[in-house]
């Protein structure tokens, strides 16, 4: 009992001891990261008209890179875009849109949904084509002051245009939040 | 040739080998009188012992190829055909109603099990982990550092088989390598029982384990819970009769099978406790061979740990070894899950485990409900030598909820609760004829949870391959589309990340990590929550202000007694006359514990952070050597939100080297929010080597990847059902 005890003890101890191995303690500074930009509302804005050259920066997705007309450009099905607002409080949404008579032809009515960091602010259904100025209030607890905001807009049918069969959903030409 | 053949010929092999390398073996050892059935249970529990330390020697050497293991299979086999030993004389013979109510339930459940083995293998465990690492084993002809998985630095005992089978017949034949376990195992509570006089109650407990719903679903899949249970058995067996005869060469059987129960499963290593117990009672001089048997069995399992990933126990004990592979926190976790309960009342556990089945992962059957009857088994000297077993098996249980870490102790349980019967066997044999008529999948539907883990079907053209392996996998298991979608869209040498989502790992060669499980992938997991979680982002500055002083070294040290939070910081700042001192290549960067992370701390990047990946507790700290004297007067740290019980000083080392305050109350700062933390964040894993991720529907705030794909970097490559592939550009 004795000798297979100090033999197993023995074992137990050469296995915790093997696995105590030297841990490397101190390390240099690694590589610097690129510096992030703090969040500033100089760079991105509450309000943007889509000649605005800066405008492109706040895209996220489904809107058109070039600019049409010098004023306006053409979104897909889900136009997404981030805001920065300084204040939570007294803000309303506000956009510039045009639901052209062409696609309105093709499509007939259509339906757009804008939401606002996941909460849906409109959904109206457009039964007549033309610009369309759409402006609401925006409860305060649905802005982040100072950070990005997200607003996401949904059209519900899109319009296949001509030969090359591309999707277009309708014309923007500015979005953001007014006080 | 068909599938069906090489499947059929993997396990065959597999088996025909262990058996040879246990004949071998036991024709060389003085074993007393053993009965001829005995003597072939013992050396194919032996052989399964010896052949799966072989294979992993095999993997350890790099040359894990089909050709190898048909060599080794080969020579075992003709070496044990010239042997032919003497086995004895049989065992006495059962009665014949017994024998024949034993072949009908035997039969209708094998038929079963045999095609539910044999149909292309989608069990969530074994088509994911227990495989991934055989079919990774069999491609990298074995072993290497793997830190994207936990489970590579488990024993996988069983797995060894499993690999040596499936280089031949695939995945079925890995899981039809468990079901010869579950085939072997009624027969060698039989033999059991018959030695010890109580053969028609040892067919009432075998059928009782054959035909339990969970024994079933396990022993059909390439788990190890009923190969455990057979080593389990077969070990408490080769004891019984050393008790009586002493024949040394049980000893070198119960050693083995001692170190080989660590090597299936740790949990239950338990084994070579209650094997050493139980020699170290009887007979002192026989510890020696049994300890080494053991040894010999299971120390390769902890070297192998050490040598790969500095734990001889990983992916548990990492608080004892620290290790840069896998931190305690993640352990912690892992355990608190495993041992939770969804929430539900233990009360409920028993009827859970009889006849619902869906929370604690399957079901016993009902006559569960009548094992507090065993404790009558007590009045016989077996019945007594059965319930310490029982007993002591069960011990692990509550570390792990689940109905199959019941499997291994519940043939003790079985045979205890039949013996508790052996003057009534009339009410034996209702019970057991209850016992299989509730396991038949038509009844069982009839009462158990819909979701209990179970065999429900009998997949004959699956299992022969009439319908084709894919076809029934796509159809079946959603898992499988998964892996199938990263075979297909991803070069071989990248990896994938995977917030959690279930992956059948055996389908595909690409590497897949899971977001819980190693250091890495939980370093990748915060790293992409960060930009969707205000309580990950360093928005809390802690600023130390002091008069001008010259340090040689600063470090900030925690002071809180003990908490559960986890001490982090983002960045390190260090400031002097309002300017912050650039990070000099001579700095020395230290911190206790997790010191593999530190520079994380000062790598500019608000998506990283030294974190102490464990509880925490007094004395952790982040320390910086200037290798020179620095004059300072402003340190601040950035640092994210999800650490409330953090308590911090400051203290500098001077020229003398003795340690001194510069501040315990460090004031709260308000740090603006960053932009651009999404994009960040993939390049940040792009560093870490992983360009892919794979998103499901019900991964934390999974439509941010899908609604801002672009913002984050990514590209969508390819969907299927509901997971999305991204790939970093």
């Amino acid at each position: 009992m004795r000798g297979s005890g100090l033999m197993a003890l023995s074992l137990c101890l050469c296995l915790t001891l093997a696995a105590c191995v030297g841990i490397q303690d101190a390390y240099a500074p690694p590589e610097q990261r690129k510096p992030l930009s703090v969040e500033d509302p100089s760079t991105i804005k509450p309000f943007i008209r889509m000649n605005s050259p800066d405008a492109p920066a706040q895209f996220i997705r489904d809107i058109d890179s070039r600019l049409n007309g010098g004023t306006w450009r053409w979104t897909k099905q889900n136009p997404t875009l981030m805001f920065v607002v300084q204040s939570a409080k007294n803000q309303k949404f506000s956009m510039e849109f045009t639901v052209p008579e062409i696609t309105m032809k093709d499509t007939g009515p259509v339906t757009i949904s804008v939401s606002i960091n996941d909460h849906v602010l409109d959904k109206t259904t457009y039964k007549t084509p033309g610009f369309q100025h759409l402006e609401k209030p925006v409860p305060p607890d649905w802005l982040h002051p100072k950070a990005e905001n997200i607003v996401a807009m949904q059209i519900d049918k899109m319009w296949i245009a001509g030969q090359d069969k591309v999707p277009f959903g309708f014309i923007l030409t500015a979005i953001g939040f007014v006080e | 040739m068909p599938q069906a053949v090489y499947i059929l010929f993997g396990v065959a092999f597999t088996c025909a080998t262990a058996y040879s390398m246990g004949v071998l073996l036991l024709s060389r050892l003085d074993l007393g009188k053993l009965y001829r059935e005995e003597w072939r249970i013992f050396a194919f529990l032996t052989g399964c012992a010896l052949l799966s330390i072989l294979v992993f020697l095999i993997c350890a050497c790099h040359v894990a190829r089909k050709g190898v293991f048909l060599v080794v299979g080969l020579a075992a086999i003709a070496a044990a055909w010239r042997l032919r030993p003497d086995l004895g004389e049989p065992l006495p013979a059962l009665p014949r109603p017994w024998r024949n109510l034993f072949l009908v339930v035997y039969a209708a459940f094998g038929f079963l099990y045999f095609f539910n083995a044999m149909a292309p293998e989608f069990s969530p465990d074994g088509s994911s982990y227990h495989l991934g690492l055989v079919a990774r084993y069999l491609r990298e002809h074995g072993f290497h550092r793997i830190v994207t998985t936990m489970y590579a630095n488990l024993s996988q005992g069983i797995e060894m088989l499993f690999l040596f089978a499936f280089a031949f017949g695939r995945h079925s034949s890995a899981a039809m390598v468990h079901l010869a376990f579950l085939a072997i195992l009624p027969l060698a509570m039989i033999c059991y029982a018959r030695r010890f006089g109580f053969g028609p109650m040892g067919v009432v407990a075998a059928l009782l384990m054959f035909a339990s719903p969970v024994a079933g679903i396990d022993g059909t899949s390439a788990y190890n819970d009923v190969a455990a249970a057979c080593m389990l058995f077969v070990l408490f067996y080769a004891l019984q009769i050393w008790a009586d005869s002493r024949a040394d060469g049980l000893v070198i059987i119960a050693g083995l099978l001692a170190g080989f129960a660590y090597a299936v499963k740790y949990t239950i290593g338990i084994a070579l406790v209650y094997a050493l117990l139980f020699i170290a009672l009887k007979s002192r001089r026989a510890l020696v061979p049994l300890t080494l048997c053991a040894a010999a069995m299971a120390a390769p399992w902890m070297i192998k740990n050490i040598v790969l990933v500095q734990n001889p126990i990983a992916p548990f004990g990492n608080k004892l070894f620290p290790n840069r592979y896998r931190n305690p926190d993640a352990e912690a976790e892992y355990r608190s899950d495993m041992a939770a309960y969804e929430g539900q009342s233990y009360a409920q556990i028993p009827l859970e485990l009889a006849v619902r089945g869906s929370h604690l992962g399957g079901l016993i059957g009902p006559v569960f409900l009548l094992l507090p009857l065993s404790l009558l088994a007590l009045r016989w000297p077996a019945g007594r030598q059965l319930l310490i077993a029982a007993v002591v098996f069960s011990l692990t249980f509550p570390l792990n909820l689940g109905t199959r870490f019941l499997i291994p102790p519940l043939p003790f349980w079985w045979l205890a609760l039949a013996l508790a019967f052996r003057n009534a066997p009339g009410a034996a044999v209702t019970i057991v004829l209850f016992h299989a008529l509730a396991g038949w999948p038509a009844v069982l539907r009839q009462y158990c949870d819909p979701y209990a883990w179970r065999l429900d079907k009998f997949p004959i053209r699956p299992a022969l391959r009439i319908v084709k392996e894919e076809k029934f996998l796509a159809e079946r298991y959603p898992p499988y589309v998964y892996a199938r979608l990263v075979e297909m869209n991803v070069p071989a040498d990248k990896k994938v990340f995977s917030f959690g989502g279930v992956i059948s790992d055996a389908y595909t060669s690409r590497d897949v990590m899971v977001g819980f499980q190693t250091t890495l992938s939980r370093t990748i997991r915060e790293i992409l929550w960060t930009p969707l979680m205000r309580d990950f982002q360093p928005t809390r500055g802690l600023d130390f202000h002091f008069p001008p002083v010259t340090a040689r070294k600063i470090r900030v040290v925690e002071t809180t007694l003990r908490g559960s939070d986890i001490f982090s910081i983002s960045e390190f700042r260090i400031y002097s006359r309002e300017h912050e001192l650039p990070r000099e290549s001579t700095w020395r960067l230290r911190a206790h514990p997790n010191p593999w992370d530190v520079q994380r701390a000062f790598d500019n990047s608000p998506i990283t952070r030294w974190s102490s990946r464990e509880a925490i507790g007094p004395g952790m700290f982040v320390e910086v050597d200037f290798g020179r004297a620095e004059t300072i007067d402003f340190v601040r740290l950035e640092c994210a939100r999800d650490q409330y019980q953090v308590r911090l000083k400051l203290e500098m080392q001077d020229s003398s080297g003795a340690w001194k305050s510069l501040g315990d109350a460090p004031a709260e700062t308000d740090l603006p929010r960053y932009a651009g933390l999404r994009r960040a964040a993939v390049e940040e894993m792009k560093r870490l080597g992983v360009e892919y991720i794979l998103v499901h529907d019900d991964d934390l705030r999974a439509s941010d990847f899908e609604d801002f794909t672009d913002l984050w970097g990514l590209r969508l490559v390819d969907a299927k059902g509901a997971a999305k592939l991204y790939k970093a550009e």
